[in-house]
């Protein structure tokens, strides 16, 4: 038995093979010259994927960008997908993430110029926006990228460490060990004011 | 004009110099802060074990780890409002807009580079083909 306060997945198994080949559908649509039906897959992953760009990013406008740059990546390459649609465009949205993260040191750009609330927010993620979520963004935001990634996708994200895993080709035993050192940082630099 | 070929300038002895046992070992982006610095509070294993979904939260708030399950409990729920969080309306059609209009190029993949999913009776039919082969050949020989 499972216990667990994070981990929410509501898919079983049988979804997923089912989604899996509905992508297949959707890809070989588009492949044929379908472009809209690419709206389809948009519409199916965007929400998980601009969830984990935002933890990453810390700024609602660079995962809309990173979120914008990796589909029409995937647009681009789209007959080059092997196995799962998900795991495949989950990668390239993850890795615009880390890329943007070294970028953002050589290019001088502040976190601060990009923690101005977005243009897009609307009022009601304004207000969602409470101090102990500004204050575990900037703690998130202190963590190297590989235990931020790790914390987001266990936490945030409910993955299982075998999924995690999948996704970021290491080993189960790694991922544990970053996403436990993530905590105790995490916990080290919140607790004093929210234990 | 000659180039300087060892320039002594302020900016390579910085680099030059030996890193301290207290600098990180490699550079940190931009917020990060070296995990040694702030990573001194560890948590108990029955902790992660029940963070990981692999112990009962009574089982973690019977030892002296409940101030802890507490805390992660008030982070849990901060992270529920993250879970909820969806991507702005407009980015859906910002991203069709900015897809190029043409359809994505099929690539054609070299047969050795396809893949080859080997099943037991793929495998089985291999084998029998083989051993078929095999002694074929020893026959023409043994004559």
């Amino acid at each position: 038995m499972r216990y667990s306060i994070v981990v929410k997945t509501t898919e079983g198994i049988t979804s997923v093979v089912d989604q899996d080949a509905s992508d297949q559908l959707v890809i070989q649509q588009v492949l044929a010259g379908k472009r809209d039906a690419f709206r389809l897959l948009i519409t199916r992953y965007s929400d998980p994927l601009y969830r984990h760009a935002l933890c990453m990013t810390g700024s609602p406008d660079v995962a809309e960008d990173v979120l914008q740059t990796s589909f029409i990546k995937a647009y681009q390459h789209l007959s080059e997908v092997r196995g799962r649609f998900d795991a495949w465009v989950f990668r390239i949205v993850a890795n615009g993430c880390k890329d943007w993260l070294k970028n953002i040191r050589r290019s001088h750009l502040s976190y601060e110029e990009d923690d101005q609330p977005s243009q897009h927010a609307t009022p009601d993620e304004e207000l969602d926006r409470t101090e102990l979520r500004s204050d575990l963004d900037r703690a998130l935001g202190s963590l190297p990228a590989s235990l931020r990634e790790a914390f987001i996708m266990k936490h945030v994200e409910g993955r299982s460490y075998e999924e995690m895993a999948d996704l970021l080709g290491t080993t189960v035993g790694a991922l544990k060990m970053r996403v436990h050192r993530a905590r105790e940082a995490l916990q080290a630099l919140l607790e004093e004011k929210y234990a | 004009m000659y180039d300087d070929l060892n320039p002594e300038t302020e900016l390579t002895r910085e680099s030059q110099k030996r890193p301290t046992p207290d600098a990180p070992s490699r550079t940190l982006i931009d917020r990060e802060v070296p995990l040694g610095q702030q990573a001194e509070r560890s948590l108990a294993a029955p902790v992660h074990a029940w963070l990981d979904g692999e112990l009962p939260e009574a089982a973690v708030r019977k030892s002296e780890a409940s101030k802890d399950v507490e805390f992660w409990r008030g982070l849990d729920a901060e992270m529920a409002r993250v879970r909820r969080l969806r991507t702005p309306q407009h980015v859906e059609a910002q991203i069709m807009a900015a897809l190029p209009t043409h359809a994505p190029a099929a690539t054609i993949t070299p047969w050795f580079r396809r893949e080859f999913v080997v099943t037991p009776p793929t495998a089985l039919l291999v084998g029998a083909a083989l051993v078929a082969v095999a002694s074929v050949i020893t026959a023409l020989f043994v004559r």
